[in-house]
This record gives structure tokens, C-alpha cells and sequence, in this order.
């Protein structure tokens, strides 16, 4: 009999080291971020490769293939993937349009491990994902298909916002239903001043994103549709308040547009690496029939990739050039795990006492050692899902100023130069920096290595 | 017995005496095509049924005012959107010129937007020298608009946690070009109100 | 149609086009919601204008409510007014 179990606990072990519940998607992208910020983007699509080596790849990995191959300067491979990714959200909202009530029960199904779960992406990251292909678009002047896809955030933010509001409701009832009210608060030893810092509070949600709005406006602006652009820049002040930039924008509006021989030129600087997710293991008393016991749990925990921001001052034509952040990946994060957390603990208590009544049942009626398979299989599979778009970039900077046709010359912080050639009416010069690394993420931007008189006139 | 017997075979008649004609559609499932004058209530935001509300109401109004005499040229500007939604206002000023111009009491003058081909069509025919001369469109003979449309939508938001009203403002002027005299002014008020 | 009666109607032909008033009561004392629009028709009976869009309107118990109308051209020289409510019901057997 004991032969027999050891030997079913040794064949589970096999057949699950493939699975998915043994992955550590946090080690995998460390080591992919840490080829970027070498400034290898080959090496790192590479790895990414061989981690998604199977046939049915999922969300993620579409997602940051294509920002990989953004950074690289391959916009036309970007688009297509992120193609895939977004044909994938789009299912995502078809099914839920067709039957929401059955997307919010499975939603909240309570007895499924977070890890194995279909990744279907944060909401910010949906947004974030056709914002990503509208400067795809920009980079080569392509405003009308550009307009496709920021079309295509604005609407998909409007049906997130709705679905959002009824799963909250239905979350908070069935709470309420099985007496859980634990907060995050609650559990001894979360970090939970990396969830109640301000920036994190004064967001009005996770996935609004300012930049989209802005990036909106401006393309609808360059398109001629006033009436288009004017909610664009609206938005972006509602949710960006106290920004004389984009006061300005709105204003700016009913100005004539640029005359001949000069360009509206908006530059974007997308800066750092979005954090990364890890699980903590916190204890926490779970009610049995046998009474209260302390099981450790695990829970996801934000983990901000400092040094991979922004670090200086960025000049344009040698004069400093004054940038204003828009978007701040971190803490939008941070708010989706601070807005999911009931939710988690809720899920991870439940399965807790389930397990716990299952392991006990096993004990009485099978066999101690089978009970014993159930608690070392939860113990090593369990873990909070770690999975989220790593490479998106963190930090997103904007400045915006009428410039006239030529080259201009931009001088990053870590002392290289791009050579900008501007010359259509309306231009959005985009680059990346990550670290000290920084890409040019189109065909009009050339990147020159720095020289050491280059970095003395930077500082 | 036999009124059983009698009940089946009526039955089988009945039902040998119906045919359907095959139906013309390919794959069906659950797409079907709808009415597009039908009021549409999805969400809470400007809808189709809003768009069309107000352009009819519009056009006749300014039709059947009687200011447009002898079928005076207009110029269209566009409507501006004071809200902070994203309402493409050149449907609304586009569906108000469609239906004036089938009531046949307003020619349009190039607006902005089309000002750039009708330009290029204009240098393309005179200047190329590509074009027969006698079928030529001279240049220096386009219509001046004698008035001007534009307008305005505006809207306000109230939330509370059982309702949630958005009330539209749409309002629209005729100015005459030479004099600048606001000759006729109209708007259409839309309450839309979701109960939770 | 249940509590919903369409009273008088009043027609007239300003600046070349058809105008109509007409007067639709709530005759029961809880507010009803109806469906209406206006099929325009020239001399022939046939509609001379496509098919309009539906508007909404609540009555309110025993209000009586006046539905404007302009035609959309000046060939229009009859009308009919279409009323839709939720509560409508047909006797399959009358």
C-alpha cells in the first residue's frame, strides 16, 4: 500500500514538472530584462524563445515579443505579433459580450489555482497594448491606421470600466456570503506600503491611462477631427490634473495648425521596465471543523524595477527640454493588485479550506500518506501568479512644441544623441530608454554612440 | 379507437401539407441584422438612436423655418464637442447636410475638409494640361457660401450610486456670412438615465 | 394599445412644409412609456421619405402629451403616426 502511494506521489511529480504550475515566470523575464539592460534585444528575444517553446503560446508572450521587437527597431514583426495579442483580448471581450453573467461566475471561480488560469492580461496592459501599436504606427508617419488603434483603446477602456463596475458589486456580495472580509491590511508581514503609497492612491483606476487620451487627441488633431480630439484632451486632464501641457493642448486646439516649413512635433520618451510580480508567504488563520489553523499562503507582491528609469535631463538642439510623465506603469501595477486583493484573498482562503478538508478526509478514510501527497503537492505548486508584461515600459514622458523642418539633434542622459528628421506637419518622435540603454523605436530617429564631449555638454 | 386513428392521420395531413422554402443564409448561428431606426438602449453613452434624433430634428427645423429662401449656399463648420466623450461630431454635421439637401432647401459650399481635393481637382484640370479645354472647370467660379452652420454639443454627468444621467445639449446656428446676424438658432436637449 | 389614446390632431402647411400636432393621453395614473414616429405620405398614399427613426417619450398618469412633426420634404401631404408600447398584446383568436 505505502509502495503504491510513494509511487503515485513520484508519477505526479513527473507529469506536473511540464505543467504550467511549475513555471517561474518571475526568473524567466528577470533574466530577459537583464539581456535588455546589457542592450542585447537579440539575445533576449532568443531566451524568449526558447522559454515558449511549445506550440499554443499564450497572451504574454505575444506581448512581449512585440515590445522586444519594438526596442529592436523591427516595427513591421512587432505588429504582427502584438496582432495575435490583440485578436486574443478581442475574443476575450466578444465572449464576455455575448455572456457576461457566465464570464463573472467563472471569474470567480473560487477552487482554481490563479497560476493555472488562462493569462488574459491586466487591464491596464490591454490598453496599454493598442496604445503600444498606435506609435507603431506613428513612428512612420501612418496617422490613419494609427487612428485604428487608439480608436480601438478608448472603446476598449469604455467596456473594461463597465465590467469592472458589475464584477465589484458581484465580488463584495459574495464576500459578504462567505464571511471572508480579510483585508490585505490584515495579513501580517504584506508589504503594504507598496499598495498604499500616493501615487498609487491618487490613480482613479488601474487601466485609465492619461498618455492614452493625450496620444488620442493629438492623432485625431493631426486627422483634422476637432471634435474627436477636444474629449481626448479632456480626458487626459481629468485624469492628469493641474498639467499646463495639456491645458495648453486644448487650447492650442483652435489655433490655425502649423504653417508651411513648420512641424507640431510631440516626443515621446518611454522610459524603464513595468515591475515585476513575486509571491510572499504569509500565515493565516483558516477556519477547519477541526478549529482555526495557521496556514501559510502564498500572496503576489509588486516589485519595482528601480534603475531602469529615467536618469537626467534630456536636451534638444542643446537646450534643456522640459518633459512631463503622463503615465506611470508601477504605479498602475500596483493599483490592479490593490484593487484585485480581496479578490486574492478570497480565492486563496477558500482553496485553503477546501484543501484542508480534502487532506483531512484523506487522513480519516484513505490513508495518512495520502493526505500527506495532497499537502506536498499544494505546498510546492501553490504560489501566487507571477505572470504580467515585464517589458512594458514604465515610465512614458512627453513634450510637446512647434519645431521647424530639418534635423534636430536630442541629447539622452546617458550622453548619446538622436538625430531627428522632422518633416510632415504633424510628427511624434518616439524613443526608449532603458537604463542606460537607450532605442530608437523608428525609422526617422538614428542613434549615435556617445562621446565623451557629447556627455560633458549633457551635464 | 377510431377517434385516436382520426386524430393522427389529421395530424400527418397537417403536417404533409407544410413545405418550407429553403432559406437564403449562410452560416446564421447567433448574428442577425437589425433595425437601424430602432432605439438603441446598450449603454449610456451617445448612441446611434442620439445621433439620429438629433440630425432629423435639426434638419427640418431649419427647413421648415422658412429663412433658407431660393436654396441659399451653406457653409458647414464643424460641431464642437464640449464633452469629455468621444462623439464624432462630423457624423452628426454630415447626416443634418444629407438630410437638408434631400428637403432641397439648401445647397453646401466645400467645407474644410473637402476643400483640399476640390483644390487639387481644380489645379489638376487647369494646370496639368492634361484636360480638353472646352470641358475644363475654370477656375475663379466657385460659389461663395452666403451663410454658415455651426454648433455646439455639451453634456453633463451626474452619478449617484443607484443612478447614473448623462444629459446632452446640441445646439446649432445659422450665421449669415455678410452681415455676421445669427439668423436662425435651434437645440435639441437627450436626458439618457441608467437605474442600477 | 392599453391607456394610451390618441386624441385630436391638428395639421398644417408652414413655409411649404406639412406640420402636425398630435395629442396622446395616459389615460391610467402610472407613468407609461411609449415608442412613436411619423410615415410621411404624398398624394398617391405612398411614403414620399425613408422610414424615420423611433423616438421615446414617458407619459406621466393622465398627462396628455402634443407629439410636433415637420415633414422632411414639401412633397409630403398626408402622414401616419406609428405608436409602440411595451405592454402591446394581440388576440390571436379575435
Amino acid at each position: 500500500m505505502t509502495r503504491l502511494s510513494c509511487s503515485a506521489v513520484a508519477l505526479l511529480g513527473l507529469l506536473l514538472s511540464g505543467c504550467e504550475t511549475f513555471r517561474s515566470y518571475e526568473t524567466e523575464l528577470t533574466a530577459v530584462n537583464q539581456h535588455i539592460q546589457a542592450g542585447d534585444v537579440d539575445a533576449a528575444l532568443v531566451l524568449l524563445e526558447k522559454n515558449n517553446s511549445g506550440d499554443d503560446k499564450d497572451l504574454l508572450y505575444y506581448l512581449e515579443k512585440g515590445e522586444l521587437l519594438r526596442t529592436k527597431g523591427d516595427l513591421d514583426a512587432s505588429q504582427a505579433a502584438w496582432a495575435v495579442a490583440d485578436r486574443t483580448v478581442t475574443q476575450w471581450e466578444d465572449t464576455i459580450k455575448a455572456d457576461p453573467e457566465k464570464y463573472l461566475a467563472e471569474f470567480g471561480s473560487l477552487l482554481v489555482n490563479d497560476k493555472v488560469r488562462r493569462y488574459e492580461g491586466y487591464d491596464y496592459e490591454k490598453v496599454m497594448l493598442t496604445t503600444q501599436m498606435a506609435l507603431n504606427h506613428l513612428a512612420r508617419g501612418h496617422f490613419e491606421q494609427a487612428r485604428t488603434d487608439i480608436k480601438k483603446t478608448h472603446e476598449r477602456e469604455a467596456f473594461i470600466s463597465e465590467l469592472r463596475d458589475r464584477e465589484y458589486l458581484k465580488r463584495e456580495e459574495e464576500a459578504e456570503a462567505k464571511g471572508i472580509t480579510a483585508q490585505y491590511t490584515d495579513l501580517q508581514g504584506y508589504p503594504v506600503q507598496t499598495l498604499e503609497a500616493p501615487e498609487v492612491l491618487s490613480l482613479k483606476n488601474s487601466y485609465q491611462s492619461a498618455f492614452s487620451h493625450y496620444l488620442a487627441g493629438f492623432i485625431y488633431e493631426a486627422l483634422g477631427e476637432k471634435g474627436l480630439a477636444a474629449p481626448g484632451y479632456r480626458k487626459a486632464i481629468e485624469l492628469h490634473p493641474n498639467e499646463p501641457l495639456l491645458e495648453q493642448a486644448l487650447v492650442q486646439l483652435d489655433a490655425p495648425a502649423p504653417g508651411s516649413g513648420q512641424s507640431d512635433v510631440l516626443i515621446v520618451l518611454q522610459a524603464g521596465l513595468a515591475p515585476a510580480r513575486d509571491s510572499v508567504r504569509i500565515p493565516l488563520p483558516i477556519p477547519t471543523t477541526t478549529g482555526l489553523i495557521i496556514t501559510p499562503l502564498s500572496f503576489p507582491v509588486i516589485k519595482s524595477e528601480l534603475g531602469s528609469g529615467l536618469q537626467g535631463g534630456v536636451l534638444l538642439d542643446g537646450e534643456a527640454l522640459p518633459l512631463v510623465q503622463l503615465n506611470n506603469t508601477d504605479a498602475m501595477s500596483r493599483r490592479a493588485l490593490r484593487d484585485d486583493m480581496p479578490g486574492i484573498i478570497l480565492r486563496t482562503s477558500v482553496r485553503a479550506i477546501s484543501r484542508s478538508v480534502l487532506q483531512k478526509q484523506l487522513n480519516d478514510n484513505v490513508s495518512p500518506l495520502a493526505g500527506l501527497a495532497v499537502g506536498v503537492f499544494s505546498a510546492v505548486t501553490e504560489g501566487a501568479d507571477e505572470r504580467t508584461w515585464r517589458t512594458l515600459p514604465d515610465q512614458t514622458l512627453v513634450a510637446r512644441l512647434r519645431l521647424p523642418h530639418g534635423e534636430h539633434l536630442i541629447t539622452l542622459p546617458n550622453g548619446q544623441q538622436a538625430q531627428v528628421k522632422v518633416d510632415q506637419a504633424f510628427q511624434v518622435v518616439a524613443l526608449r530608454m532603458i537604463g542606460s540603454q537607450a532605442f530608437a523605436a523608428s525609422p526617422a530617429v538614428q542613434i549615435t554612440p556617445s562621446t565623451p564631449t557629447s556627455l560633458a555638454q549633457a551635464l | 379507437m377510431s377517434i385516436r386513428i382520426l386524430a393522427l392521420l389529421t395530424a400527418a395531413a397537417m403536417l404533409t401539407g407544410c413545405a418550407s422554402t429553403a432559406s437564403p443564409v449562410l452560416g446564421g448561428g447567433n448574428i442577425s441584422y437589425g433595425d437601424t431606426k430602432a432605439i438603441e438602449l446598450v449603454t449610456n453613452e451617445f448612441g446611434s438612436t442620439d445621433l439620429q434624433s438629433i440630425a432629423e430634428s435639426m434638419a427640418r427645423s431649419l427647413a421648415q423655418s422658412g429663412v433658407l429662401q431660393a436654396r441659399p449656399v451653406i457653409q458647414v463648420y464643424d460641431v464642437k464637442n464640449k464633452t469629455s466623450e468621444y462623439i464624432d461630431t462630423r457624423e452628426i454635421t454630415t447626416s443634418i447636410k444629407t438630410q437638408l439637401m434631400k428637403s432641397g432647401t439648401a445647397r453646401f459650399a466645400s467645407d474644410n475638409t473637402d476643400m483640399q481635393s476640390q483644390v487639387d481637382q481644380l489645379k489638376l484640370q487647369n494646370q496639368s494640361g492634361l484636360y480638353k479645354d472646352a470641358t475644363v472647370s475654370q477656375m475663379g467660379n466657385m460659389v461663395a457660401a452666403k451663410y454658415r452652420l455651426e454648433g455646439s454639443i455639451s453634456s453633463i454627468v451626474k452619478r449617484s450610486s443607484d443612478y447614473k444621467d448623462v444629459f446632452y445639449k446640441f445646439s446649432l446656428q445659422l450665421v449669415d456670412v455678410e452681415t455676421g446676424l445669427a439668423e436662425w438658432m435651434d437645440e435639441k436637449e437627450i436626458r439618457k438615465t441608467t437605474e442600477r | 394599445m392599453k391607456h394610451i389614446e390618441v386624441g385630436a390632431m391638428r395639421v398644417a402647411r408652414e413655409n411649404g412644409f406639412l406640420t402636425v400636432k398630435a395629442a396622446l393621453t395616459n389615460t391610467s395614473a402610472k407613468n407609461k412609456s411609449i415608442y412613436y414616429r411619423f410615415a410621411w405620405l404624398g398624394d398617391d398614399g405612398f411614403p414620399v421619405a425613408p422610414e424615420e427613426s423611433w423616438k421615446s417619450l414617458t407619459l406621466y398618469g393622465t398627462q396628455t402629451s402634443y407629439l410636433p412633426a415637420i415633414a422632411p420634404v414639401p412633397q409630403a401631404t398626408d402622414f401616419r403616426l406609428e405608436v409602440q408600447t411595451p405592454e402591446n398584446s394581440v388576440n390571436l383568436f379575435r
